[in-house]
């Protein structure tokens, strides 16, 4: 089943760089402070949560690679016309472009919070967000292949970043992971249910897939991103976990930045005022890509040309940045896109999956009635 | 080598060397005597006097009448004369110079040496320590020899074309017919043959007429005035054009890459070569970003500098009115003026102009309290860098740079360096030249080709051309050879 007008060849890109693009795009403002919403409830076996997740990912992408196969080449936007017919698809497709246009939003507002909190408050925070999504418009504008290659700088100028921790773990404590496997069994799923807007952003593969030029190896690349992924949260974690208390890790909002004060080097001190600016290399590419899949729902859904599309996003979202000035509101909608993404994202794949899966068998064995 | 005949028929010899040098504009073929006599040279490559006095003179003399070679040889004033039945002979000696003289019937012909030696000057702009000492001069004929003369390869293609409607420039387009690609060929002559302007006087503005991207500041295709340089990025697979009138000539397509290679990297040894065009990448990155640095560091993040060096730096700048932002703009603009200024006078004058500009107004400047010794420091050693550039036009680029990023250093600090550095990275992936991505082989990664540009390996490790422009040629040499590896003793 072919449901959308195929893609001319200069645009497609090699299936190896699905290892950057769907990397780049888990990895993003969560990983400065995720730490201490999953410790809350599993304390040191935290790392043990961020592990069952990282399955979880990596049988979500292996579904959803299946489902891409069944339909040739067409995006998640194609699939929904096909499998749940011309209104109820249009509707779910509306309703993933609007998902996936928050990201955005929530992404510059964290950064802004971050920067205001750590850095300075004087910074004024419709600046960060205006230039913040000016570098977005200038970025999609140049198209899908642009901002797959600004994945690919993205990580090869960020990625070093995990060899930091061997600072902290200098001072490690390790006796801190025990006892293991204290936590109970609920505490657990909820702590991994709280992973899922930090380790959310494989979905674009569903939006991507189309362009990759030997689709026969994205499945492989996809999930070695997602170890990749797996492996700097669960990096991240530990360290986490053997450099702080219990209780400190409980108070800290923004662990992974505490953890790289402690970093000295002869003719630099306070690495995260380093790494906060250089966070701007991470979260690019998830708001470049997020407003990419966004244009094309837009087009796909209300037939917008995806250059308007691409002004209308950033006007919104600057628009409603205007809203969440305060902590609370930031939190509230990182608590809310988090509830949100566990259905889209986690769970409704599989029911995607089921429902085509059944949908194609009747379709065939219907042809097969008619010859 | 191969071994073709030449045939006896004039026609015949005249068609099979033009089939073998397919596109020459400079390839002439003179006849003689109601086409019993043909006389054929490259005419960039010989002495145009020679052949008129000692060649083209005495054999209008004969009048017509049946010849043999010998007897030509009689008559020919010329020391050096060769008598050839051979085809690829006759090609080699023809693309050194050589006049080939073919009598209508004889399965033979005559090959004279009329070459002369295409005058260079010394490189003024792109020098070389070990390399050679030739720069193009402003003769298109002579500066096409100078190629030919590196490469007297029958696959090197000379186009002639003309721009400019009052300048009527000539342009020569040279490129080796099996390692370029067809297409970019076509799209360079398409753009040219499309230019409807009055005049186009020097290279660099052609270059500026006919590239992908004319808003940004960076050069898309690669100027040179190196005849060595030329023939190593030819047989990579660029096309290159030279302008009559011009000692620069144009490369294209080019990338990022391009701009930090010198002809010097090919003859140095490779592992000194990398260290050198590494430390060249991280000079030209440093000399962007050094003052910027400095600037958002001072205004917003002291707390990254380290007490004992945060001392010194304060001792430094006590004297200083200003703020960081004005004391790095106010330096950075003396320095740039220092060098416009130096840039157009001559070199004595100019030597005087450096005593001035740096001893005199650095150490009053330090003095009078207008700036830290820290900053002059840091903005000469960017200045340094930038001039590390081995392209006059990238160090420029490069300088110019540094001010977007001083004031986004002092408006929004580390913040506004990087977002900075995020517009370059898409600005530059967004690049092309003649629709090639500027940043190559980063983006798309091409692994395999990065000793292309990046690195600089052995030489075996080059046997095989990069895929740049995916060349019908794709060996330099056999790779199966300069893998073998000998075993101990043997």
């Amino acid at each position: 089943m072919n449901t959308t007008p195929t893609i001319p060849k200069r645009l497609l890109f090699n299936a190896s760089m699905l290892v950057f693009v769907i990397q780049a795009n888990q990895v993003g403002v969560g990983v400065l402070g995720f730490h201490r919403l999953i410790a809350k409830y599993v304390r040191q076996d935290a790392w043990i949560a961020i592990v069952i997740a990282g399955l979880a990912v990596h049988l979500i992408l292996w579904v959803m690679v299946a489902t891409l196969r069944m339909f040739d080449s067409s995006d998640l936007y194609g699939i929904h016309d096909a499998v749940w017919g011309k209104w109820l698809g249009r509707v779910l497709n509306a309703l993933y472009t609007a998902m996936l246009a928050a990201p955005t939003l929530v992404i510059i507002e964290t950064y802004i919070e971050v920067i205001q909190t750590w850095i300075s408050v004087d910074i004024p925070s419709w600046f960060v967000s205006l230039s913040l999504l000016l570098l977005v418009i200038y970025g999609v504008l140049g198209g899908l292949r642009i901002i797959v290659g600004f994945c690919l700088l993205s990580v090869l100028s960020t990625i070093w970043l995990v060899l930091l921790a061997y600072y902290p773990l200098q001072y490690a404590v390790w006796s801190h992971l025990l006892p293991v496997f204290e936590a109970k069994l609920p505490d657990l799923l909820t702590a991994v249910q709280k992973m899922a807007l930090t380790l959310s952003g494989f979905e674009i593969i569903y939006f991507v897939y189309p362009f990759v030029r030997d689709k026969h190896h994205a499945y492989r690349y996809s999930q070695i991103a997602a170890l990749i992924t797996n492996l700097i949260y669960l990096i991240a974690m530990l360290t986490a976990t053997v450099y702080f208390s219990q209780e400190q890790l409980l108070h800290n909002i923004w662990a992974q930045l505490s953890i790289l004060k402690i970093i000295q080097l002869p003719f630099l001190e306070r690495f995260e005022y380093l790494i906060i600016p250089l966070w701007v290399l991470v979260i690019l590419p998830n708001m470049l890509l997020y407003t990419w899949a966004t244009t094309r729902g837009l087009k796909h859904v209300f037939h917008l040309s995806q250059k308007k599309g691409v002004y209308a996003v950033a006007l919104i979202t600057l628009g409603l940045g205007f809203l969440f000035n305060t902590r609370q509101k930031v939190n509230q909608l990182n608590d809310l896109f988090n509830t949100f993404y566990l259905y889209a994202v986690f769970l409704y794949p599989l029911l995607l999956y089921v429902v085509a899966l059944i949908k194609t068998k009747w379709q065939r064995r219907q042809e097969g009635k008619q010859t | 080598m191969e071994h073709t005949h030449l045939p006896a028929s004039l026609d015949a010899a005249v068609k099979q060397v033009k089939q073998a040098l397919p596109i020459s504009a400079d390839l002439v073929v003179r006849t003689l005597h109601k086409r019993r006599m043909g006389v054929l040279f490259v005419n960039t490559l010989l002495d145009t006097e020679l052949l008129q006095r000692a060649v083209l003179a005495p054999l209008q003399r004969l009048g017509g009448h049946a010849q043999t070679l010998q007897a030509l040889m009689e008559i020919i004033p010329i020391a050096s004369l060769k008598v050839t039945d051979n085809l690829q002979q006759t090609l080699e000696f023809l693309l050194r110079g050589w006049v080939y003289l073919h009598l209508d019937g004889i399965a033979q012909g005559l090959l004279i040496q009329t070459d002369q030696s295409p005058q260079g000057v010394i490189p003024e702009r792109e020098y070389a320590v070990i390399g050679q000492q030739t720069a193009f001069t402003e003769s298109l004929e002579n500066n096409v020899a100078l190629i030919r003369k590196l490469l007297p390869d029958t696959r090197l293609c000379n186009e002639s074309l003309t721009v400019g409607r009052r300048s009527k420039t000539r342009v020569s387009m040279l490129y080796i017919s099996d390692i370029a690609d067809e297409q970019n060929v076509i799209t360079l002559r398409q753009r040219m043959e499309d230019l409807e302007v009055d005049s186009v006087i020097a290279s660099s503005i052609l270059t500026q007429l006919i590239d992908d991207n004319s808003w940004t500041v960076f050069t898309q295709m690669l100027l040179t005035e190196r005849p060595d340089r030329v023939t190593y990025d030819l047989l990579e697979g660029k096309i290159a054009l030279l302008l009559d009138g011009n000692s620069l000539a144009i490369l294209a397509p080019c990338t990022l890459w391009d701009y930090m290679k010198t002809s010097e990297d090919y003859n140095t040894r490779w592992n000194l070569t990398m260290l050198i065009r590494a430390m060249r990448i991280v000079a030209m990155f440093g000399s962007t970003l050094m003052t910027a640095l400095y600037v958002a560091a001072l205004t917003y993040h002291y707390q990254v500098i380290p007490i004992n060096l945060l001392d010194s730096l304060i001792e430094s700048r006590l004297r200083v009115p200003f703020p960081p932002l004005y004391e790095a703009l106010l330096l950075e603009v003396i320095i740039e003026l220092l060098r416009e200024a130096g840039a157009r006078l001559p070199t004595k004058v100019g030597q005087t102009m450096g005593i001035v500009g740096g001893i005199v107004i650095g150490e009053a400047a330090v003095q009078a309290g207008f700036t830290s010794n820290i900053l002059i420091m840091l903005v000469a050693l960017g200045a340094l860098s930038s001039f590390t550039s081995p392209n006059y036009m990238f160090g420029i680029v490069i300088r110019l740079l540094r001010f977007p990023m001083i004031l986004l250093a002092g408006w929004l600090g580390g913040l506004g360096i990087l977002l900075g550095i995020a517009f370059l990275m898409l600005h530059l992936l967004r690049i092309t030249s003649l629709g090639h991505p500027f940043l190559w082989p980063m983006y798309p990664l091409r692994l395999r080709n990065w000793k292309e540009g990046l690195l600089r390996l052995r030489l075996p490790s080059y046997a095989k051309r990069s895929d740049f422009t995916r060349p019908e040629d794709a060996e330099r040499y056999s790779p199966a050879q300069a893998k073998q590896i000998h075993d101990i003793d043997e």
